[in-house]
């Protein structure tokens, strides 16, 4: 809120220069974001936070504060308001308040005969001071007023009024009303309003409407203040998209007690700025005695909470300066502490605390280490692998990628809106970050597409949630890992990056004591919309042990096309969640054999579409313990695009015994074996 | 037979040997005294067959000394031929070590991992926990039981992402903030404990500059007996001092509110850089702003559950793009979310 300095001066003795006053106020209350001078006053930039908001949005409420700090009392005194003892409130107007939840206090006066016209000078400058646009000296009395007290008020002009019968009933359903300013706004039955017998005067707590305006020819007015319930202006407020400095004190609960001491200073403005006589009496439909709220504490309370040796005689004297009473009970050492009625925040010992804290000053607050058990941290495994796997992954030569959790229209229209389970946002900030994403791999293809641009290759990976929901509604949010690698250049039917991808989660998993993951073909008729982004002859799943983990493989040349990326990209996507579970930190050590290996070679001919991992699984079958190793050394395929002909496969298989040198013979009985495995098969053994 | 001259034969040996450059002459050398047909040595031990037994002794003695001789200093001399051969090929060799390395692939650590890597090691060795939750929330976890009740203005603190409840129901939302966590552990867990937890949250902000609509906090919580807000000064000190590396670190409190903690501060570091005299990073303040903190607020203790006249708890939070922005001079936190290899590759 804008504050004036000189307003400030009005009301308390201030010796102290404007920074001195922000600085006071940003280490003991509020923080001060800036100082504008204005003409010969200085303006001072103070962010009320919400706690507050209800007692310091104003003028006086600021004063308070530096009443405490400086130990100086503020100059303040509520007016005495002469009526016109011959005048019967009761014979201008009448208050009907059909919902006493909403609107539980509603107080107000009447002034007959003022002169609308002008604001003098000083209120004039008042208000621009703070930014607010003069309207005439009734309107500028009630602004000048809340911006003292804090006490949002309104006048309407009572010959306006339907036989002076006002109401305060919710509003007809779309019913429209042109507020002050000119809008209008189509109400429904929810929205509580001043009305009398036709049509809605004001929208409660948050602006006034043209019919009942004060203007130049109003000669009575009726003048209101009134509390309102918070969350009901808040509600109204933000459905009409209407904010105002009214609706903004409302919301924030304004001390019932403020509004009939409020209404005595709007007409003593008033009778000063624009004359008139006040009618006698006051409306007021809740004129009852209002309990302070009252605190039970102990000096050792506030002790214990702050953790400092501050004296009871100092706590009791920072409570005193914030206008508390403090009285004993009947119990030793227990407190009561009568709460201010404004400070409507302060309603348990920690609130006092705080009072105390930041008058004493928490500079005066000094660092003690904590005395305690000492316990090692409890390993979070998710925490934990998280860097393990980015470790492992930067080894490999992959960067850290973050990206955005949304995703927009674009990416969905790559899938022909076809991807199911995406979850929107209600209140999306722009199309384009409109659905949580369901994969990460459509920021890592736009990431793939983005740095090509500029460098020749890329690896990149990225460990982050994804979201999706089923048809009942069930919210799915996982972590995975996924990865995407490519080069600006690459061989037009090369696989080369797919089997690099796979050898790169080869040493991955082998890192993470996991052994025995191994892929099996993709099926893309999956309904699961995410197959859609892989090759249909380039992609498998993975698994470790029995359990599906992911996918890898390069991606569809229709996403690619899409994506507008001109090169092959192989890339991984793994539930992370899955894979912690599984990772093993037992690694499997086998002795070195102390004696020799014998390595035979061997060239097997098989059908195009026969599986490499088919056909080394069964020489592994059959080799037994003593094939310490298969490994496949060549390909060869003489005319890659006629499927009919034969593949070449050519291995090393590697024996060797933990116990004794073997023998050629050993060797050779085994490699019969294997010779006649392979002819079941009806492949062929070149040699 | 006439006299054997061994010191003559001695000396033409040790000329001969100077002489020697190559692996090939030595072995010329070496055949020239010990060829079983030709060799010098053959033929003095040949011809003194027939000499008397003294002079046989005598000659013997003295041949014998010399094709001991002879066959060390071979070896001396093949020796140092070999090594002046890998001397000469290695200058052969010699490269410019200046041309530029090899290209390998090298992965890079996104800066905001080393932040919350750092932070977390920190919080780590003090004995805290990490703790984790999920980045979509209920409205409880991430307003009501941290003291944000529905249709308060304290809630317009954090502007919020509302998921569709056409969608997925009522009630969800992208948490705002990583006390979320502070409630489901506790929930889980019973004091005293320490924890800290780093994690994304989301805020509907229009970006710029200094804004995201999502970024990751760190926060850490202590719940134990005696509690107050001293030692959250002083766990606060400690950190940043591990934080910054600078031991010169202060921290202040500014009042502040947050509707989960009271009393609640603002939390201001000395600049590291002009360490309190005032500079530009830190605007000519001396301090720079980094995060809130405060003893939890009874009503959150209470909704986990929590005996508040027994254990009293204090959380900090802050956010790890504006440490990351700070120490390592990035000027725009967007940077941060455009995985462009240029700006990762530096890291």
């Amino acid at each position: 809120m804008k504050i004036s300095y000189n307003w400030l001066k009005e009301h308390i003795d201030l010796k102290e220069k404007p920074e001195k006053v922000a600085d006071i106020l940003t280490m003991h209350a509020f923080e001060v974001e800036g100082i504008e001078k204005f003409g010969k006053d200085y303006i001072l930039d103070v962010d009320i936070l919400p706690n507050r908001a209800h007692d310091c949005l104003s003028h006086i409420g600021v004063a308070r504060e530096l009443e405490a700090l400086l130990k100086r009392k503020i100059n303040f005194k509520l007016p005495k308001i002469k009526e016109d003892k011959k005048l019967k409130i009761s014979d201008y107007i009448s208050v009907n308040v059909k919902d006493a939840k909403l609107c539980p206090r509603y107080t107000a006066r009447v002034v007959l005969n003022v002169k609308v016209g002008p604001s003098p000078k000083w209120l004039k400058d008042k208000l621009e001071a703070l930014g607010q646009n003069s309207i005439n000296n009734v309107v500028d009395a009630a602004n000048f007023v809340m911006l003292l007290m804090g006490q949002p008020l309104h006048a309407f002009d009572l010959d306006k009024i339907e036989n002076g019968k006002i109401i305060i009933a919710k509003a007809k359903d779309k019913e429209t009303i042109k507020t002050l300013g000119g809008e209008k706004y189509i109400l429904d039955n929810a929205v509580l309003t001043i009305r009398d017998n036709k049509d809605a005067l004001a929208i409660v707590g948050i602006k006034g409407g043209v019919k009942a305006e004060i203007d130049k020819s109003t000669k009575n007015i009726i003048l209101e203040s009134a509390y309102f319930e918070p969350k009901n202006i808040r509600k109204t407020s933000k459905k009409l998209n209407l904010r105002t400095e009214s609706s903004l004190r409302f919301e924030n609960e304004v001390s019932p007690i403020l509004c009939r001491k409020s209404l005595d200073v709007i007409v003593d403005v008033v009778l000063n700025v624009a004359g008139g006589n006040v009618v006698s009496g006051v409306i007021d439909t809740a004129d009852k005695k209002y309990e302070k709220t009252k605190v039970i504490f102990s000096t050792k309370d506030i002790r214990d909470i702050i953790g400092i040796e501050i004296s009871d005689k100092d706590i009791l004297s920072i409570l005193k300066r914030l206008n508390f009473l403090v009285s004993k009970s009947n119990k030793k050492d227990i407190l009561i502490a009568e709460v201010p009625f404004e400070r409507l925040d302060i309603t348990l010992k920690e609130d006092l605390a705080d009072e105390v804290a930041r008058i004493y000053g928490y500079e005066n607050i000094k660092a003690k280490p904590i005395e305690a058990e000492l316990w090692p941290a409890e390993r979070n495994n998710d925490y934990f692998y998280s860097n393990k796997v980015r470790d492992i992954l930067v080894g490999l030569g992959f960067s850290d990628a973050y990206n955005y959790s949304f995703i927009g229209e674009k990416e969905i229209k790559i899938f022909d809106n076809k991807y199911t389970g995406l979850i929107n946002l209600l209140n999306p900030l722009s199309e384009d970050k409109k659905f949580l994403r369901p994969s990460l791999l459509f920021h890592l293809l736009n990431n793939t597409h983005e740095n090509l641009k500029h460098q020749k290759s890329i690896r990149l990976f990225e460990l982050g949630e994804v979201f999706s929901v089923s048809k009942t509604k069930d919210i799915k949010e996982k972590k995975m890992l996924a990865g995407v690698l490519a080069y600006k250049k690459n061989k037009k039917e090369s696989a080369e990056s797919f089997y690099e991808i796979k050898g790169i989660l080869d040493v991955f998993f082998q890192k993470l004591g996991i052994s025995d993951m191994w892929l099996n073909s993709f099926e893309k008729s999956s309904i699961h919309p995410h197959c859609l982004f892989w090759h249909s002859g380039r992609a498998a799943k993975i698994n470790i042990g029995n359990e599906t983990i992911g996918t890898i493989g390069e991606i569809s040349h229709l996403i690619l096309k899409k994506m507008d990326i001109d090169t092959r990209v192989a890339a991984f996507e793994m539930d992370f969640e899955k894979i912690i579970q599984i990772i093993n930190e037992e690694y499997d050590y086998r002795p070195i054999s102390k004696f020799p290996a014998v390595t035979r070679d061997i060239a097997i001919l098989t059908e195009r579409n026969t599986k490499i991992a088919d056909v080394q699984g069964i020489i592994e079958e059959v080799g037994g313990q003593l094939l310490i190793d298969v490994e496949l050394f060549d390909i060869y395929e003489d005319d890659k695009t006629n499927a009919l002909l034969p593949k070449s496969l050519a291995f090393h298989l590697i024996f060797q015994s933990q116990e004794k040198t073997l023998s050629d013979k050993e060797v050779d009985e085994l490699m019969k074996n294997i010779l006649k495995a392979i002819a079941e098969n009806n492949w062929e053994v070149r040699v | 037979m006439k006299d054997i001259d061994f010191d003559k034969l001695k000396k033409e040996v040790e000329a001969e040997l100077q002489s020697i450059k190559t692996q090939e002459e030595i072995e010329n050398f070496r055949l020239k005294y010990f060829s079983r047909k030709s060799g010098v040595l053959n033929d003095i031990l040949k011809s003194i067959k027939g000499l008397s037994i003294e002079k046989k002794k005598e000659y013997g003695k003295f041949a014998n000394q010399l094709k001991i001789y002879i066959e060390n200093e071979i070896e001396i001399k093949k020796e140092s031929l070999k090594m002046e051969h890998i001397k000469n090929l290695e200058e052969e060799e010699k490269i410019d070590i200046t041309a530029p390395g090899k290209k390998v692939f090298s992965g890079h650590i996104h800066p905001l991992t080393h932040i919350i890597r750092k932070s977390v090691d920190i919080f780590e060795s003090m004995g805290f926990e990490v703790a984790s939750g999920p980045e979509v929330e209920t409205e409880f976890y991430n307003f009501d039981a941290l003291n944000i009740p529905a249709s308060h203005p304290s809630r317009d603190m954090q502007d919020t992402f509302w998921l569709d409840p056409k969608t997925v129901g009522p009630g969800f939302l992208m948490r705002t903030q990583t006390s979320s966590v502070q409630v489901r552990y506790m929930e889980k867990n019973n004091p005293p404990f320490r924890i800290v937890c780093p994690g994304r949250v989301f805020r509907k902000e229009a970006t710029d500059a200094t804004h995201e609509m999502q970024f990751y906090q760190i926060e850490c919580l202590v719940v134990a007996k005696d509690m107050s807000l001293v030692h959250l000064k002083s766990v606060l000190e400690l950190f940043f001092k591990k934080l910054l590396e600078n031991e010169k670190i202060k921290v202040r409190f500014r009042p502040s509110y947050f509707p989960f903690v009271e009393p609640g501060v603002e939390v201001d570091v000395i600049c590291f850089k002009c360490l309190g005299k005032g500079c530009p990073l830190c605007k000519k303040t001396g301090w720079i702003e980094i995060g809130g903190a405060g003893m939890v607020h009874p009503k959150v203790l209470d909704s986990a559950k929590i005996d508040t006249s027994e254990f009293k708890g204090f959380a900090f939070g802050m956010g790890i793009e504006r440490v990351a922005m700070i120490k390592y001079g990035v000027g725009d936190v967007r940077l941060f979310y455009n995985t462009d290899m240029r700006m990762l590759k530096q890291f």
